[in-house]
């Protein structure tokens, strides 16, 4: 059952562990959550950098009655390819969600309800926890994380953009 | 403690799994404080373990299991209940099976 990991995506790098394959996932996490648990698993990939990151452990959680709602991160099946995707709600209108992965230039699109797995209800890296707002425990620091991180990618590449023209500046000789 | 599985007792697939067959193996994943870890805790087993997790049904005895084994694979029965023991041990240890008790 070594196969290629979730959320998997070209040029990536690969685990050497035990690891499942999109497909495999998708579906222990719908028969773990028939029995109302959540699913606990290790991500792969670049597409929520940094509040995801490639080999952090993330728990998926069914969604019962909650509607997603912007800024949940949700994992569910792309409606196009045999994958399953870890994004962002950026907005929610009746039973379908527009998902975008925080570190992606293009948007999913609009995610039919039918297609979400479940909502990313932790995240942890290095054996520990991250913060990671909880819908059972709002709070204001939680929906102000919320909404930053969809706008961290592009604050991210001006830091970076203004921080080598700071270093070109400062080299001897120019 | 180490936990013996033994010949002659009936076990049964614990409540607390999901089990599912995927791609020609047996995927176990236990669900721990209602969670079903795949990062730490997930099982895999392969055709011969397959074979046994289907016979599993809570009725048989390990030495019946084995006997059918034995009758599928042509293979001694003593050597195949020794395989199906060491393997019934673990799943007792991970909590995957349990024993069913008689009454």
């Amino acid at each position: 059952m070594k196969k290629n990991p979730s959320e998997a995506e070209p040029g990536e790098d690969r685990d050497e562990g035990f690891s499942l394959s999109a497909p495999v996932i998708m579906e222990l996490i719908e028969a773990v959550h028939e029995k109302g648990a959540s699913f606990r698993f290790k991500a792969k990939g670049y597409s929520m950098t940094p509040a995801i990151r490639s080999n952090d452990v993330i728990t998926v959680s069914p969604l019962n009655d909650m509607m997603p709602r912007r800024g949940d991160v949700l994992a569910f099946r792309h409606p196009e390819r045999p994958q399953m995707l870890v994004h962002r709600v950026l907005h929610a209108m009746a039973r379908k969600y527009f998902i975008k992965g925080d570190n992606c230039p293009e948007a999913d699109g609009w995610i039919p309800a039918e297609n979400i797995l479940g909502l990313i209800t932790k995240v942890e890296r290095q054996g520990k926890a991250r913060f990671w707002p909880n819908r059972s425990a709002p709070s204001f620091g939680s929906n102000y994380y919320l909404l930053f991180y969809p706008l961290w990618p592009p604050v991210r590449r001006v830091l970076v953009k203004a921080w080598r023209r700071l270093r070109q500046a400062s080299k001897p000789g120019k | 403690m180490k936990l013996t599985a033994k010949a002659g007792a009936v076990y049964a697939p614990s409540g607390d799994i999901v089990a599912r067959e995927i791609e020609g193996e047996i995927i176990i994943v236990p669900l721990t404080a209602g969670i079903g870890d795949a990062e730490d805790d997930l099982f895999s087993l392969n055709e011969t373990g397959r074979a046994f997790w289907k016979l599993l049904d809570g009725k048989k005895t390990l030495a019946q299991i084995a006997r059918t084994l034995a009758e599928k694979y042509d293979a001694p029965p003593a050597r195949i209940e020794k395989d199906i023991l060491g393997l019934a041990a673990e799943l007792l240890k991970r909590r995957i099976i349990n024993e069913k008790k008689s009454f």
